[in-house]
């Protein structure tokens, strides 16, 4: 609804196939997919990555955006003080439009009533998953191949 | 579904360009080629949307070693060229007016010569800009702009403007 309404360009970039914001407490607010993407196998594949993304932050280099390649493209994430978006997109020349489309929509979304609702029903219910303390051994040596 | 096209190996090897997209050929498998790993790599990556220049970035290949792969896998008939994405799409030059219109509102008088030393930076000029460099343009524009609400403002504006080349 939240990306249907505010976000709908960027579902309209020929080589995007999904996006997903989430809340603070990394509660997925609002997602959309291409048909035959599945959005929980994303996730499960997003949060690894915000994992990562949280300690990067944590230990102060104040990430405001990061592109993993994947096998079948780029991971897009871009970190506000409420929220996180996550765009997988097909090609890395998109990454310009993509980190646009959010830029001249961005205040539109967090002014407007129904996101404020939203995240007002969301905040503080869910534990973090992204503090460090949940990291397994796998993503503790990518860190550690990170040399952080 | 796809607007099919014959494409002759000689033309190919002269005229691959990034822009263009293959599927495998219904009348030969793969496996009944003798491919390289990297070959199958490519191969795998053809899904009738991704563009060359796509698959290439994706595998982190160079020009000569992906204009090699396609060669070989059309020597050997395993593909079929199905479309090219971004034809006819260049920018008019009216946008360049409009767009020199909101950096001066900006910038002053030397707005021109910013956005002259942009294109230059990237390559291109005003007579023959594809629409698809348009993010790219407007990222580095924005670069010149020191007042960060100047910035936002300025790409709000020019993102109006644009939107009508990006979403055709």
């Amino acid at each position: 609804m939240i990306i249907e309404e505010f976000l709908n360009d960027l579902t309209r970039i020929r080589n995007v196939e999904a996006v997903s914001i989430y809340g603070i407490d990394n509660v997925l607010i609002d997602s959309w997919t291409v048909p035959g993407i599945n959005i929980k196998t994303i996730t499960d594949i997003i949060f690894h990555y915000f994992q990562i993304f949280s300690v990067l932050d944590s230990q102060g280099q104040n990430f405001k955006e990061i592109v993993i390649s994947h096998e079948n493209g780029q991971l897009y994430a871009r970190i506000l003080p409420d929220l996180l978006f996550i765009v997988l997109v097909k090609s890395m020349a998109d990454i310009a439009l993509i980190r646009l489309v959010i830029n001249v929509k961005i205040t539109d979304l967090l002014n407007s009533r129904n996101f404020q609702k939203t995240l007002k029903k969301h905040s503080g219910k869910h534990p973090n998953f992204l503090d460090k303390k949940f990291l397994d051994e796998s993503e503790r040596e990518y860190l550690k191949s990170l040399e952080l | 579904m796809f607007d099919h096209k014959d494409i002759s190996l000689v033309e190919l090897s002269e005229k691959l360009e990034n822009n263009m997209i293959f599927v495998l050929s219904k009348d030969r498998s793969p496996e009944d080629a003798n491919l390289l790993h990297l070959e199958w790599a490519v191969v795998s990556q053809l899904d009738g949307q991704k563009t060359v220049g796509q698959i290439a970035e994706n595998l982190a290949l160079s020009r000569n070693e992906i204009e090699e792969i396609f060669h070989k896998l059309t020597s050997q008939n395993l593909l079929v060229l199905v479309n090219r994405s971004g034809e006819d799409s260049l920018v008019s030059p009216e946008f360049f007016k409009i767009l020199s219109h909101e950096m001066t509102l900006l910038l002053g008088p030397v707005a021109g010569i910013i956005i002259e030393d942009v294109l230059e930076m990237i390559r291109m000029n005003r007579e023959n800009f594809e629409v698809q460099n348009l993010p790219v343009l407007i990222e580095l524009l924005t670069n010149q702009i020191d007042d960060p609400v100047k910035q936002v403002e300025f790409q709000k504006s020019i993102y109006n403007r644009v939107r009508v080349y990006l979403f055709k």
